[in-house]
């Protein structure tokens, strides 16, 4: 975009343009609005203003939205002021430089798959942590209130002791369909042999030195 | 015709959290049975599948259960967990299913006896130091009454005190007895066969491997299967493998300051005629280089550890040493009875 840059040397006002300038005061103005005032011109030749063509051109980045309006007093905005323009000499941050090589993706995956370790070993503590509490709370609680076992017998103790000492009668089942597998194997028996005779021996030497007594417990039927 | 041998009576059983194992004499040998102690349960819509695939399994009322290695594999292919009737070596009076279940195990490990009311001496834990509300008294209660409707004579005894028996003859029976099993670790010392202190701590093989899968992201059952897989603890390779070191370190670190903590209790009411052999036992033990593992471990602490040890060694049989131990027990009902 051509325009006149329009530079002051005495006091002088130009009517058709509306400008009042001072000495030293420069102003632009449009190529066009330049050509189409008299007054500059003659002006111009009569060396009060120096006139001269300059090309400047228009910035097309989009405008920062304005700053939010803050009511401060004329001391802190200067000290704002002072603060905006060492932040503004300040080196923009630079973005987190990355070693060539590292796979970003694959360290993403891992601190993925180690923030879930991490967490599910904690759901895992607080799990214990729970069952423990209740465990102990269940153990706190006060006696009095008998508890039916199955198979028809009542204990006389209370909740106070978790384990029922009821054993149901039928544990081995007869007559039951079907196969399972065991692992036999055979091996000689020749320690178990001395172990017996040593301590057949030991027992013997035993009952030697305590007094003779009758022998046979009646474990054979 | 040949001549019909006398049968040798008397039964071993080891009750594990991790494996059911019997054993009886046989001719010259031993015989060994061994049944992973799990089981899944199915629905019976189920039962055509497992009949093409081969899978053993019994019938229950409504559903269908696969018992032991199968369950654990069959588990694998539906993506479920299979189910222990024990929990840290101990059953559970809420465990009221798995009851039946025991009862099904034990009596296909067991067999039948070679007469009526045979002995049957099975391994029962010390009450853990470290969870001294749990008690063995409904745990004992329950599998006296199983191995009774088994047609066997119970006799309870403590799983590392079994060790002693099997592996310390030549000592006279007087050791120190660690059992390294699924659900926990049993102590036992003992001189001349008397039982000098024993107790158990709630953690072992599981300890391990859930805490090992909790560290790596991974699940129990597949740092188990790595375990089971072979592992060497002096040299570990990978992640997974050096999460279970850790954890092997930190049960062995831990079960030692228990086993000094106890003898400090009892010090001064019995004393030790001379250094006592340390036994190494059980499932969790298996793992490549665990004895010099164990040893070192041990050396850092040995100045302060109470009793006097001569050597650390390993069960000549670690997953059939307390089985070997009940049955020696066993039988010497029938010795002391011959006498």
């Amino acid at each position: 975009m051509k325009e006149a840059r329009i530079e002051c040397v005495t006091t002088t006002p130009i009517p058709d343009l509306g400008l009042r300038l001072a000495p030293g005061e420069v102003t632009f103005l449009p190529e066009q609005v330049a050509l189409r005032s008299k007054h500059l011109w003659k002006i111009a030749r009569a060396g009060a203003v120096k006139v001269r063509w300059v090309e400047r051109y228009k910035e097309m980045r989009p405008k920062s939205p304005p700053a939010p309006f803050v009511n401060l007093s004329r001391t802190r905005k200067k000290a704002a002021r002072m603060t905006d323009s060492t932040e503004s000499e300040a080196p923009p941050p630079q973005p987190p430089k990355t070693e060539p090589g590292v796979d970003v993706e694959a360290l993403v995956a891992r601190v993925r798959e180690e923030t879930r370790q991490e967490m599910q070993t904690q759901i895992d503590e607080l799990k214990q942590a729970l069952l423990h509490g209740v465990g102990e709370i269940v153990r706190d609680l006060p006696a009095g209130q008998p508890v039916v076992v199955e198979g028809g017998q009542t204990p006389t103790d209370s909740t106070s002791k978790p384990e029922a000492t009821f054993i149901p009668d039928d544990l081995v089942k007869k007559g039951t369909k079907g196969r399972v597998q065991v692992e036999a194997a055979e091996s000689e028996g020749g320690d178990l042999d001395d172990a017996t005779a040593a301590l057949a021996a030991l027992r013997g030497k035993k009952k030697k030195k305590a007094a003779p007594k009758k022998k046979g417990s009646g474990r054979k039927s | 015709m040949t001549e019909k041998s006398v049968p040798i009576l008397g039964v071993g059983l080891d009750i594990g959290t991790g494996n059911i194992v019997s054993a009886r004499r046989s001719g010259k040998g031993v015989e060994t049975r061994r049944m992973r102690d799990v089981f899944l349960d199915l629905p019976p819509n189920a039962k055509r599948m497992l009949k093409l695939s081969g899978t053993n399994f019994i019938e229950r009322d409504d559903e269908l259960l696969i018992l032991g290695d199968a369950a654990l594999e069959t588990a694998n292919i539906f993506g479920s967990e299979a189910r222990r009737p024990l929990s840290v070596g101990i059953i559970s009076a809420s465990e009221v299913d798995s009851l039946e279940v025991l009862g099904f195990l034990l009596k296909n490990v067991l067999g039948e006896p070679q007469e009526e009311n045979e002995v049957c001496c099975f391994s029962v834990p010390a009450v853990p130091v470290d969870e001294p509300n749990r008690d063995i008294v409904y745990h004992q209660g329950v599998f006296e009454k199983i191995v009774t409707q088994c047609g066997y004579t119970p006799l309870a005894s403590n799983e590392a005190m079994a060790i002693i028996y099997a592996e310390t003859a030549k000592e006279g029976f007087s050791g120190l007895a660690i059992s390294w099993g699924a659900g926990m670790s049993n102590v036992a010392l003992a001189i001349n066969t008397i039982e000098g202190m024993t107790f158990s701590v709630a953690r072992g093989g599981d300890y391990i491997d859930n805490g090992a899968a909790r560290s790596v992201g991974s699940t129990a059952a597949r740092i188990c299967a790595i375990k089971e897989k072979g592992i060497d603890l002096m040299n570990p390779e990978g992640r997974e493998q050096e999460a279970l070191a850790f954890y092997y370190k930190d049960l062995v670190r831990h079960v030692l300051d228990e086993i000094a903590k106890e003898f400090k209790k009892v010090q001064g009411r019995f004393e030790l005629p001379r250094a006592i052999p340390l036994v190494v036992s059980g499932g969790t033990s298996l793992a490549g280089g665990f004895v010099e593992f164990f040893q070192e471990e041990f050396e850092k602490k040995r100045k302060r550890f109470p009793i006097e040890i001569s050597e650390i060694r390993q069960a000549k049989d670690p997953l059939n040493a307390v089985a070997h131990g009940t049955l020696i027990q066993a039988m010497q009902e029938y010795t002391d009875d011959d006498e």
